[in-house]
């Protein structure tokens, strides 16, 4: 029996705007001219100059990957998988740039761990995604990882396979990173059980207001909050702690647990419809600005970003 | 030690679990409960032991339970010689025995009534026991008429904390040491027949899943068919998670005539969207005013 690979993932390392229109727009008029569904989930400014660019094609969506995919957490779940769902039982071609210079260092090992898992949870899918990496502007180690999280590079138009294309699950791990340390200044509660799970929405809610965040915004971070405390709940043995402290330009909330969180695949895979638990962590990707998860063998720390 | 205010601020509708940790703070909040039923005109019907405790609790808090018992406002028994007098629980039964006792007080002219029963059965080996938590959470079904009221005793020395936690859970509230009197009762779900649904109050989280869930399940069979949508009606609801969206959703695909979900803030429309509100042809969402 042949196996035939239908997921395409090559990374497309770009200098020059130029080699940046080339490569992209080479992949998705050839998947335009094959019938298959597009969509170019990028950054601006290149949303715009691409946007321009397609504009005589159809059968063309367009996404701002810096909203959609502002929690790097959440374009598997709520864009690739999405797109891939809606068109149910064809071949869809993807551009997601996930990583541009301004990704901080606190959200990049989840963007990179998210490239890696891109690779898993696509196997065996029939879908084609292309993944820019501007060169110019991000650190070489960002670069890199890119040939470590996909199986095909495409660098100056050609096309080669990647030598130091890692396992995805092994890729993944290595980019399960230690958070930084939770400010001592932080106010932090902790809960132990159900009962809990009101005085967690009112501490989260009041430190919410007093950091300035909006009432809708609260209401998405005390639902984020919430979830995840319950599934310490109903997931381990013990309690846990919620932190909540203000960085510049946003509100930041961190949930410890004694859990350990073995599912790669968690918060990635939106859930069955018929089942229930498992939606947690999505609900929180889907709602937050970032979600970085370190698992360890004793415990789970969940770091939530909410910006006004 | 349970704060008597958290106890008073319970009101026909509610179903609350009180958890109490000595008889002193049993009889204490029994006490306070009776007092307010008595004040306000309800008749009250308690199962359990120890009436006589009860009774010089009353006493102790300035009531005097005589003329109240003589009259039938105040009725005591134990478990034993009345739900329970044929050696099994019999949950269906005792749930049809307070729809009963809800017509009889009604009838009677009292303007609500107050159940009250001591859980202590539950901690043994008496046959059916163990859809203790099935009861409690399809008892909400009664309460949520509005007419009557309950609160069950559990003694935290006799229940292990696995068994506590799955009754608590069947109750829409529970007051417990050391609880926050201002998140009495969390939960409220209160039937309208105008249109005709029910009314979500409070916060709807882990700790009463499953007592809302039965209300929810049967909310369909539960409502007399108007031939126009069923109302939640969710406006002052201050908190709903993801799970209790899922069972707006499941309800909404049960219902004949579709299912108005009224008063969603933003943030309830985009939880409805997420969990695909969308997908569901059975369901309304409409938006606070």
């Amino acid at each position: 029996m042949t196996v035939v690979e239908t997921f395409d993932h090559p990374g497309l390392i770009y200098r020059t705007f130029d080699e940046y229109l080339y490569g992209t727009t080479t992949f998705v008029r050839s998947a335009v001219e094959a019938g298959e569904p597009v969509l170019v989930a990028v950054p601006e400014p290149n949303l715009t100059r691409l946007r321009e660019a397609l504009s005589g094609l159809s059968g063309v969506d367009f996404a701002d990957m810096a909203v959609a995919g502002r929690n790097p957490g959440r374009i598997l779940p709520g864009v690739l998988l999405r797109f891939a769902a809606a068109h149910a039982g064809r071949r869809v071609a993807i551009i997601g740039e996930p990583i541009w210079p301004a990704r901080t260092a606190v959200e990049y090992p989840a963007c990179a761990a998210h490239e890696a898992m891109i690779n898993a949870v696509f196997q065996g899918r029939d879908a084609a995604i292309l993944c820019p990496y501007d060169a110019t502007g991000l650190e070489l180690s960002r670069l890199h990882d890119a040939w470590r999280t996909h199986p095909v590079m495409i660098v100056g138009g050609a096309r080669r396979p990647s030598p130091w294309y890692a396992d995805p699950f092994a890729a993944a791990a290595d980019f399960n990173r230690p958070l930084p340390d939770v400010p001592a200044y932080a106010d932090a509660l902790a809960y132990h059980d159900v009962s809990c799970l009101t005085t967690i929405r009112r501490f989260v809610t009041g430190r919410a207001t007093a950091a300035g965040l909006s009432a809708d915004r609260a209401d998405d971070l005390v639902a984020a909050v919430n979830e995840l405390a319950e599934n310490t709940l109903v997931h381990t043995s013990g309690g846990g702690a919620v932190s909540v402290w203000r960085e510049p330009g946003l509100l930041v909330c961190q949930i410890d647990d004694h859990g350990y969180l073995a599912d790669p695949f968690a918060g990635r895979i939106p859930p069955d419809p018929r089942t229930e638990g498992g939606r947690g962590l999505i609900l929180a990707h889907q709602l937050c600005d970032l979600v970085r998860i370190h698992a360890r063998d004793d415990g789970t720390s969940i770091r939530l970003h909410m910006g006004g | 030690m349970i704060e008597i205010s958290a106890i008073d601020r319970l009101s026909l509708g509610d179903h609350a679990c009180v958890v109490f940790e000595n008889d002193d703070c049993r009889n204490r909040a029994l006490a306070a409960y009776i007092r307010a039923g008595l004040r306000r005109q309800h008749r009250i019907l308690y199962y359990g032991d120890g009436s006589r405790q009860i009774e010089d609790a009353l006493a102790g808090q300035g009531t005097d339970p005589q003329p109240a018992l003589a009259a039938g406002q105040l009725q005591m028994a134990t478990a034993e010689t009345t739900y329970l007098a044929a050696g099994h629980f019999d949950p269906e039964a005792t749930i049809d025995g307070w729809r009963t006792a809800s017509a009889d007080a009604m009838a009677a002219g009292y303007h609500g009534l107050r159940a009250v029963g001591d859980m202590s059965w539950g901690a043994t080996a008496i046959p059916g026991a163990d859809r203790l938590p099935w009861y409690e959470a399809n008892v909400n079904r009664v309460f949520a008429d509005g007419f009557a009221m309950g609160i069950c005793l559990y003694d935290r020395r006799l229940f292990s904390d696995a068994d506590l936690r799955r009754v608590c859970w069947s109750h829409l509230a529970t007051v417990e040491s050391g609880i926050d009197p201002r998140v009495v009762p969390l939960l409220r779900a209160i039937r309208t027949t105008r249109p005709a649904g029910i009314r979500l109050l409070g916060e709807a989280d882990l700790s009463n899943r499953q007592a809302l869930r039965a209300i929810l399940e049967h909310l369909v069979d539960d409502t007399p068919s108007t031939g126009e949508p069923l109302v939640v009606d969710i406006s002052e609801l201050q908190y709903i998670d993801g799970a209790t969206v899922r069972m707006l959703l499941d309800t909404a695909a049960r219902a004949a005539d579709r299912l108005r979900v009224v008063g969603c803030s933003p943030h309830m429309q985009r939880l409805l969207t997420f969990n695909g509100a969308a997908a569901s042809t059975g369901l309304i969402v409409e938006p606070a005013v």
